[in-house]
């Protein structure tokens, strides 16, 4: 009996962690992607690039 | 069992998107941008920010890893995502845009990635909007790549409107060498114009251009991926991006693009262009 019950209960939480990794509520991504980004600031030297 | 109820339940409720404002292409749009996603160092500061300068709306939730994510609205489409990642020890900043191309198959397209001198930043996984991995590529810029599960937003939903991603756009420092690169990984068309600043190159896909390639502007620059958002006035959307604690790199004027855009930073140092809606296609 005891050995039925805790099956049941792995079935369970199982069951309610699949349920909720599939739908959870929205469309987007949310990947950390840790990449070091230069310094921005340098993008006004070429300004004439963006004409 | 009352937790697998309580689970399916939030699967059936309040927990899915509401998408009724948005209309989906029937089959993949190859290369269109479909997703953009701010990795920040600063979330709450971010969406003041964001929801300032946009009127974004954000629903805040949780990325597959557990750290904090809030998807935002421009009205009633999603437009952008918003992640937290911790500040790196050495003191360099991770804040970034990072758009996600549309693929026919995100494993397949790694394949390719590789065999053309590109790396995997993120490796493929299945999250809420489908499945999705991040590459660098041979000079280092790093991208987002995707196959939605709920289709490609078609163009309709996604029309440049203030507000919204409107363009994006890559900063190569060399252009031949990227335009084959994406060329051979995502199966773009190539277009070349000539204007007053250099060569643009528009990559495309049955008709529509959907990214841009320009030369680097300055050798202390990596090569970056930049996200356009529409704005009604660059001059006013860059004196506002200041207001909100953001910092103006290149302010609007009349010689470059006559005015229409306007290269701004936000407060923790993600760049993204400000760039007048009604002139689409952000190539000038």
């Amino acid at each position: 009996m005891q050995k039925a019950n805790r099956v049941i209960a792995v079935i369970a939480i199982l069951l309610t962690s699949l349920s909720l990794a599939g739908c959870s509520g929205n469309v987007g991504v949310g990947v950390s992607v840790g990449i070091p980004v230069g310094n921005h600031g340098y993008v006004s030297v070429g300004g004439t690039r963006w004409r | 069992m009352v937790l697998v109820a309580a689970g399916l339940a939030a699967c059936t409720t309040s927990s899915k998107p509401d998408l009724s404002g948005m209309t989906f292409a029937d089959d993949p749009l190859i290369g269109k941008v479909i997703w953009h996603d701010l990795i920040t160092e600063d979330l709450e500061s971010a969406k003041r920010f964001y929801g300032g300068m946009f009127d974004w709306t954000f629903e805040d939730t949780k990325a597959p890893s557990g750290q904090d994510y809030s998807v935002a609205r421009s009205g009633n489409v999603y437009v952008a995502g918003m992640l937290t990642i911790a500040s790196p020890e050495d003191g360099s900043n991770y804040s970034r845009w990072l758009p996600y191309i549309s693929v026919s198959d995100v494993d397949e397209t790694l394949s390719k990635v590789t065999a053309a001198g590109g790396s995997v930043a993120a490796t493929a996984r299945d999250v809420n909007l489908g499945r999705v991995a991040a590459i660098l590529d041979p000079e280092g810029a790093v991208i987002g790549l995707a196959r939605s599960r709920f289709g490609d937003p078609d163009d309709q939903t996604t029309s440049a409107a203030p507000g919204r991603p409107m363009w994006t756009e890559l900063l190569a420092d060399d252009t031949s060498a990227a335009i084959s690169f994406y060329q051979t990984t995502i199966g773009y068309d190539v277009r070349t114009l000539e204007r007053r600043g250099g060569q643009y190159t528009l990559l495309g896909s049955n008709g529509v251009d959907r990214v841009g390639i320009m030369k680097n502007p300055s050798e202390d620059v990596k090569p970056v991926w930049l996200t356009y958002f529409g704005v009604t006035d660059p001059v006013a959307a860059a004196a506002k991006a200041e207001e909100l604690g953001g910092r103006v790199i290149l302010p609007p004027s009349p010689e470059l693009r006559n005015g229409t855009l306007a290269v701004v930073e936000d407060p923790s140092g993600a760049i993204l262009v400000l760039q007048d809606w009604s002139n689409i296609g952000g190539e000038g």
